[in-house]
C-alpha cells in the first residue's frame, strides 16, 4: 500500500503477567519440593493433580480453543497406559523411559481416529468420540494374551530391586509434574504463536475464521494430535504410580472424560489458566469431603454427581467459569502473555492506557 | 478487459427450494459492481457461492481465469477473495487488532512485522485504529460492521465482497464508508456490493445488477437499472 503506515509496536506482557508468572514459578517450585519429600501420600496427590492438569488443559484446548468437544479421550489415556505396559511387561523397558514410546504410539493412532471423527459436527463428534473410545475398550479386552490380559487387567511389573517403591513415588511425581509444565508451557506457546491467534479466531467464530484465511480443518487437526500425545503420556504416569490397571477405568468416561470437563468448565473454558485452577479446586474439595473429619461426607461417585452439577450451573450463568468471569471484571488478567497489545506511536490506540499513563 | 469474478449458470437448492437458478454474470478487472434486489432474493447465497462458504449445486464459479467452484473458503481468500458478512462474525475474545491480525497473518500470509503493519494499515483506512486494543465482543454494531471491513482489508484482496455492509448507519456514517470504499476502489480492488441503500450504491458502482427469486432480472448502468420497469414492479409497495 501507498501510504506508510505509522510505527507501531506490540507488547505482549504485562505488569500483572510478570507478577502472575513470577507466583507460577514458585507454585511449581514449591511442589518440585513436595514431590522430593519422603511422603507416599503427597507425592500420590500431585501425580494425581499433575495428570488431570495435563488432560484438562489438554481437553480445554480441543474444546475451547478449536470447539471439538470430545468425550473419548479416555481412548488417549487408555492406549497410553496399555502402551507403558507393553513396553514396560511386554519388551522389558525400563518403565520410567516406557512412556516415550508409549506417548508417540498414541499420537500415531490419533491421525486414523482423526480422519474418522472429523468427518462428525457438533454433537456427533462428542458422540463418535466415545464410541470410538468404547471401541478400543472393548478390542483391549479381547486381547487375552500377555502382556494385556483381557478385561481382568494386568499389572505393571515392577519388581522392588529395580525400582524401590519410595523411589518410584519420588520419580513418578517429578515426572508428572515435569509433564505438567512441559504441557501448559507448549498450550501457553502455541497459543501466543500465529497458531495460537488463528485458534482463538476458531474458538469464537469458526467461520469467520475460514473467510479471513484460516485452514480450520488443518489447525484442528494439529492441536487434536497434541492433545492426543499428551494426553497419552499422562494415562501412562497415572498408572505408573497405581501400578493395576483395568481397561474398564483406564478407558472408563467417568473415570476420565466427566471429571475433566467438570474442572474445565468450572475452572473456565477457554482459557490456560481456566483448567489449572479447575483441577486444583477439583483436588482440594475432594479431598476435604472423603476426609473423615469433615462435616460432609461425600463417596467419589456423589462427589462427581454434586460437582456435576455445579459444572452446569456454571456453565449455565458464568459462561467462561471462574477465570473467565475474573477476567471480564480485570481485562489486563492473564498469567500468560497471549494477548497483544497494540501500541501506535503517534496516536493513541487505546484510550485507557492514556488516562493510565499521564 | 477480462473478468476477474465469472459466475457461470450457477444453482443452489436447499433440499427441495432452490435459491439460485441458473445465474451467469461476471465482475471485470477494477470494476465496482452493485447488487440490489428484495429480501430473500438470494443475494448473500451469491456471494457464500463466491467466497466459498459452500459449493452451488451447479455451475462454476471462476476466478482470474481460474475455476475454484472446489476451493475452500480459506483458500479463496488467500487467492484474493475477501469479503465482509451481513451478520458480522467477530472473534469477540480478541482485540481489534487480533482480529485484523488474523486477516493479514493468514489471508495475507503475512509473518512478523509485515502482518503488523498490514494489520494497522487495515484499521487506518477503516477508522477503526483508535479502537485497536478493545475487545470485539464489546464493540457496537456499527462498529463490527467496521470491523468487518477492516477484517476483509486485512487479507488484502483482490476482490472486494460486501454485504450491506451501510446498513443501520446514520446518513453521516454512510457518507464516511462511501468515501472509505471509493479509496478501496481507487487503490484497484475490484467490488461486489450488495445493499439495500441505494443512494450509497449510485455513489460508488460502475455497474448494477438487480436479482430477484435467485434470478438476474436487468444488469447494466446503475441509473437505468434502478429505473427500469423490472426493477420498479419488484420494489412496488416496498421501499426502494
Ligand atoms: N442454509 C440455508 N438453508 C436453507 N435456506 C436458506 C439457507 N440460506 C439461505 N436460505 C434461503 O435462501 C433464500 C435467499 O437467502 P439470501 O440470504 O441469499 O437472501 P438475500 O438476498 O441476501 O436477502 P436479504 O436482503 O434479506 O439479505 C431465502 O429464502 C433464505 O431463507
Ligand atoms: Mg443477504
Amino acid at each position: 500500500m501507498s501510504d506508510v503506515p505509522a510505527p507501531a509496536h506490540v507488547v505482549r506482557a504485562t505488569t500483572t503477567s510478570r507478577v502472575l508468572g513470577l507466583l507460577g514459578v514458585l507454585l511449581v517450585a514449591w511442589l518440585a519440593f513436595l514431590a522430593a519429600s519422603d511422603n507416599p501420600a503427597t507425592q500420590t496427590k500431585i501425580v494425581e493433580l499433575c495428570v488431570f492438569v495435563v488432560v484438562a488443559s489438554m481437553w480445554n484446548l480441543l474444546a475451547g480453543y478449536t470447539g471439538l468437544v470430545s468425550i473419548g479421550q479416555q481412548a488417549f489415556i487408555g492406549l497410553g497406559a496399555y502402551g507403558l505396559i507393553v513396553f514396560g511387561n511386554g519388551y522389558g523397558q525400563d518403565v520410567y523411559f516406557s512412556i516415550v514410546p508409549a506417548a508417540l504410539i498414541v499420537l500415531i493412532a490419533s491421525v486414523p481416529i482423526a480422519l474418522l471423527a472429523f468427518r462428525l459436527r457438533g454433537g456427533y463428534f462428542a458422540i463418535g468420540m466415545w464410541v470410538i473410545a468404547e471401541v478400543v475398550r472393548l478390542l483391549v479386552k479381547q486381547y487375552k494374551d500377555d502382556p494385556i490380559k483381557g478385561g481382568s487387567g494386568t499389572s505393571l511389573d515392577v519388581p522392588t530391586d529395580l525400582y524401590p517403591k519410595a523411589e518410584r513415588f519420588q520419580t513418578t511425581a517429578f515426572i508428572a509434574l515435569g509433564l505438567a509444565v512441559l504441557a501448559v508451557t507448549v498450550i501457553a506457546l502455541l497459543l501466543r504463536s500465529r497458531i495460537g491467534l488463528s485458534l482463538q479466531a476458531v474458538r469464537d467464530n469458526e467461520h469467520g475464521a475460514g473467510g479471513l484465511g484460516v485452514n480450520v480443518y488443518r489447525e484442528r487437526f494439529i492441536v487434536f494430535m497434541i492433545a492426543a500425545l499428551f494426553t497419552g503420556a499422562a494415562g501412562a504416569v497415572w498408572y505408573l504410580l497405581k501400578i493395576r490397571i483395568q481397561p474398564d477405568t483406564a478407558f472408563g468416561v467417568a473415570d476420565w472424560t466427566a471429571p475433566i470437563v467438570v474442572m474445565v468448565v468450572i475452572g473456565g473454558i477457554g482459557t490456560i489458566e481456566g483448567p489449572i485452577i479447575g483441577a486444583a479446586l477439583w483436588y482440594l474439595v475432594r479431598d476435604y469431603v472423603t476426609s473423615t473429619d469433615s462435616a460432609i461426607q461425600l463417596s467419589d461417585e456423589w462427589y462427581l454427581i454434586v460437582t456435576g452439577l455445579l459444572a452446569m450451573v456454571v456453565a449455565l450463568f458464568f459462561q467462561r467459569g471462574l477465570w473467565g468471569s475474573l477476567q471480564r471484571h480485570f481485562p489486563s488478567l492473564q498469567v500468560f502473555p497471549i494477548q497483544r497489545r497494540l501500541v501506535v506511536d503517534d496516536e493513541v490506540g487505546d484510550h485507557r492506557d492514556r488516562k493510565r499513563s499521564t | 478487459m477480462s473478468a476477474v469474478i465469472e459466475v457461470d449458470r450457477v444453482s443452489k437448492r436447499f433440499g427441495a427450494l432452490s435459491v439460485i437458478d441458473e445465474l451467469s454474470f461476471s465482475l471485470e478487472q477494477g470494476e465496482a459492481l452493485g447488487v440490489v434486489g428484495p429480501n430473500g432474493a438470494g443475494k448473500t447465497t451469491t456471494l457464500n457461492m463466491i467466497a466459498g462458504d459452500f459449493r452451488p449445486t451447479t455451475g462454476r464459479v471462476r476466478f482470474d481465469g481460474r475455476d475454484v467452484t472446489g476451493l475452500p473458503a480459506h483458500r479463496r481468500c488467500r487467492i484474493g477473495i475477501g469479503r465482509t458478512s451481513q451478520v458480522p462474525r467477530p472473534f469477540d475474545g480478541l482485540t481489534v487488532f487480533e482480529n485484523v491480525l488474523v486477516g493479514a497473518s493468514f489471508g495475507g500470509a503475512h509473518r512478523g512485522h509485515r502482518a503488523r503493519d498490514v494489520a494497522v494499515d487495515a484499521l487506518r483506512r477503516t477508522g477503526m485504529l483508535a479502537k485497536a486494543n478493545v475487545r470485539a465482543g464489546e464493540l457496537t454494531l456499527l462498529e463490527r460492521k467496521r470491523l468487518e471491513l477492516s477484517r476483509a482489508l486485512s487479507t488484502e484482496p483482490k476482490v472486494l465482497l460486501l454485504d450491506e455492509i451501510a446498513g443501520g448507519l446514520t446518513e453521516g456514517e454512510v457518507l464516511e464508508l462511501i468515501d472509505t470504499i471509493k479509496s478501496i476502489h481507487a487503490a484497484g480492488v475490484s467490488i461486489i456490493w450488495i445493499e439495500h441503500i441505494v443512494h450509497a450504491l449510485l455513489k460508488v458502482v460502475d455497474r448494477m445488477l438487480a436479482m430477484d427469486y435467485g434470478r438476474k432480472l436487468i444488469e447494466g448502468d446503475p441509473h437505468e437499472v434502478m429505473a427500469s420497469d423490472e426493477v420498479k414492479n419488484v420494489y412496488l409497495g416496498t421501499e426502494a
